[in-house]
């Protein structure tokens, strides 16, 4: 406490203050832009779909649940679908230096949206390894999985036309490292969360009573440069993005 | 403190012809995508969908920073109040020493033996990573140019790509060392390869260690941006994340986060966002499975607060875009390893001489700049960066520092000059001397290569036409006569 005393009154004494002040009056409001003028779903949908491509990130919009469980289906487990219309497996595609494991389970958020499209039981039943993150599983076994999963599936929060972004809240079923240490991420996202730009997304936030303990803005894969500005795509975080924008 | 002089070590630099084409490349990648990013910028405007153009949002974001600083008495004790309401620890460190023991501390009562770190600036500015070693914990960086560059035992060369002068070559011999076999160059080889060393890393990790970007005073939110997605599993994977921030670093609202967020990508790389935005509102909660048990902001002084309140104050509004390093005619041909510090470019020149030893630092402002102001028309928050290495300079003539031995001839020039006939006369003396040196050059140009005695410091790298038979004012006083009038 006395470090804090010290630093705040030095502070203070700097910018010829007697003491620290306790108001100061400031409006954010200018900060933001006016209201915009309102778009059409289907604008936004269409602007959010070509920003994620650009970025290398994928992005669709369904008419049913039950096509986003098929994408989900087609996205971590393709071997079971091109089966079931009779196509032999494929070996599966280079690009990682380490020799192919066992392919990891799906992992889900424990989230009403997800609930509502059945996707567990969905992917289940084509006899694909599913979990979901429930935290009476335990820290130690929940990150154990999240780093041997093949892909994590979740929902979000919002979802920003001028970036291709979602907005990743943490939660008791939503773990952070569902969307961070699998190779791919699948989000899915209600049509009616999807803001026209950051601009919008910040003046909801603001009015968010209390933010998560977590909010991470995802646009696109992980990406760097740092290797002779060439750019490699999934250095830490997830290589595969996709998007699935459902009714609602 | 560096071994040398500014001179040298852009000597050396400028000797290393692979440097200089990496630094070129990067820089003018950087350069194009900004300003693509900004008219683009311009165009959400005019739809209403941001704030405003660069011009605008720049403005705002000035005031901010402006308002912030000259209240950060207030918004310092309103970031601690609402990060420890949040369960997070607030500590102040007065400088590196107290940012070393304090991380040491909660790494000994947590038993940490591995910490992996997101790249910071703050961070290398305390040589943490040294003062934990000390303790024989393993540091790792995660940020993929950190790495490399922590590998070969060297220090970053551009705030935003920390290893732009090492070669695929390096890197592929640096990570087969890690690895213990022969790697191939290619990029996603040599990637694939720090993703699976780093995961293990992250996985196994007691601690991690951050900066932050942005600390919103109103909530106590950290925010830390990055692309690779190693700021969010360092700050998420780990039991204890522990963040070091620069006092500077507050803002007052989530509001005024948003001029920022749609300024520094923009700026720094020409992404209109990065891929990662983090927004970090104390620890984990109850029911919460993941995210840090314990989180420690540690705000870091180091030399900050001296600046408040003096003219240099400004130099604190900077975000580390890099934008200014970019655009620096100077950092653009010597990369970031000649100026010697933590921070390079222009950015570096002002703020090096303030936070260390004045004395051991003044080269920088004397000769790492040319006063274009290139660098100010960049700063996504108009840093005036030029005028204040302009004050640098001042200090250094008003405190005798200056051993150029161009004070003396500059005086008298200077004293030379507000007396027209002597004015004349110096112009007159000039062109008469310039001539003389001046060579006959492809193109039927006349250009003066070589000047003697101390002028040939100045001519070694730079040549100049020579000047025309007639100055402008004999041939107007010529035009004069020819219509009759005076001059």
């Amino acid at each position: 406490m006395t470090e804090r005393a010290e630093m705040l009154a030095r502070i203070a004494r700097r910018l010829g203050q007697p003491a620290p002040r306790d108001q100061v009056a400031w409006d954010p409001r200018a900060s933001l832009p006016e209201r915009p003028p309102s778009i059409p779903a289907a604008e936004l949908v269409r602007r959010f779909v070509a920003q994620l491509g650009r970025l290398g990130g994928k992005a669709i919009r369904v008419a049913a649940d039950a096509e986003a469980v098929d994408y989900v289906l087609s996205v971590v487990a393709p071997d079971v679908v091109a089966a079931g219309r009779g196509i032999p497996p494929s070996p599966p595609a280079g690009g990682e230096a380490q020799g192919a494991a066992a392919p990891g389970p799906v992992l889900l958020w424990d989230d009403p949206l997800l609930t509502r499209l059945e996707l567990a039981a969905a992917l289940a039943s084509r006899g694909v390894e599913v979990s979901v993150w429930r935290p009476d599983l335990g820290p130690a076994a929940l990150k154990e999985l999240a780093a041997r999963a093949r892909a994590g599936v979740t929902g979000a929060w919002w979802g920003v036309a001028e970036t291709g972004s979602i907005a990743l809240p943490a939660g008791p079923g939503r773990g952070r490292l569902v969307s961070l240490l699998p190779r791919t991420h699948i989000a899915v996202l209600p049509e009616s969360r999807l803001v026209p730009s950051v601009a919008e997304l910040f003046r909801h936030l603001v009015e968010e009573p209390d933010l998560p303990s977590s909010l991470a803005l995802a646009t696109g894969p992980s990406r760097s440069a740092d290797i002779e500005n060439d750019l490699s795509i999934g250095v830490h975080g997830p290589a595969d993005v996709h998007v699935v924008i459902v009714p609602g | 403190m560096a071994g040398g002089t500014f001179r040298a070590r852009a000597r050396k630099a400028l000797e290393n012809p692979r440097l200089r084409r990496a630094v070129r490349v990067t820089m003018n990648n950087f350069m194009s995508a900004r300003r693509a990013a900004m008219a683009e910028l311009a165009q959400l405007a005019r739809e209403g969908l941001a704030l405003g153009d660069f011009a605008a949002m720049r403005e705002r974001a000035r005031a901010i920073k402006q308002h912030t600083l000259d209240h950060l008495d207030h918004y310092l004790a309103r970031a601690a109040t609402a990060i420890g309401e949040r369960g997070g620890h607030v500590h102040f460190a007065a400088g590196a020493h107290e940012v070393g023991e304090i991380v040491r501390e909660i790494a000994r009562r947590r038993g940490v033996t591995l910490a992996v770190k997101s790249k910071s600036m703050a961070t290398e500015e305390v040589h943490l990573n040294r003062a934990l070693q000390a303790d024989g914990i393993e540091v790792v960086e995660t940020d993929l140019g950190e790495y490399i560059i922590q590998l070969a035992g060297e220090t970053p060369s551009h705030i935003v790509g920390p290893a732009i002068h090492k070669t695929r070559e390096e890197i592929a011999q640096l990570f087969g060392r890690v690895v213990g076999r022969e790697l191939s160059t290619d990029t996603p080889t040599l990637t694939g390869v720090a993703r699976q060393v780093l995961r293990e890393k992250f996985v196994r990790a007691g601690m991690g260690i951050s900066g932050a970007n942005f600390v919103v005073a109103e909530t106590g939110t950290l925010c830390i941006v990055t692309n690779e997605g190693n700021g969010r599993l360092v700050t998420s994977a780990p039991p204890v994340h522990v963040a070091v921030v620069g006092i500077e670093k507050l803002v007052p609202t989530l509001a005024d986060l948003y001029v920022f967020l749609g300024l520094l990508a923009r700026s720094s790389t020409g992404q209109k966002i990065s891929v990662y935005t983090h927004m970090i509102t104390g620890p984990r909660r109850p029911g919460e499975a993941d995210g840090p048990e314990e989180l420690h902001v540690i705000f870091l002084d180091a030399g900050r607060s001296d600046i408040l309140g003096t003219e240099y104050q400004e130099v604190l509004h900077c975000i580390r875009c890099g934008a200014c390093l970019n655009h620096c005619p100077v950092y653009r041909q010597t990369g970031g390893h000649a100026y010697g510090a933590v921070y390079s470019g222009p950015v570096g020149t002002v703020l090096t001489p303030l936070l260390g030893e004045f004395r051991d630092w003044k080269d920088l402002p004397a000769e790492a700049c040319s006063l274009c102001a290139a660098c100010w028309e960049a700063c996504p928050v108009g840093i005036p960066l030029h005028d204040l290495i302009l004050k640098h300079r001042q200090k250094t003539a008003r405190e005798g520092l200056d051993q150029s031995g161009l004070g003396g001839p500059l005086r008298l020039g200077a004293a030379a000059w507000t007396k027209p006939w002597a004015y004349r006369l110096s112009v007159r003396v000039g062109r008469l001397a310039l001539r003389w040196f001046a060579r006959e050059e492809e193109g039927g140009r006349r250009w003066a290569v070589k000047a003697p005695g101390p002028l040939r410091a100045w001519t070694e790298g730079r040549d100049l036409p020579a000047p025309p038979e007639k100055s402008f004012r004999e041939l107007w006083a010529e035009h004069l006569r020819e219509r009759g009038q005076r001059a």
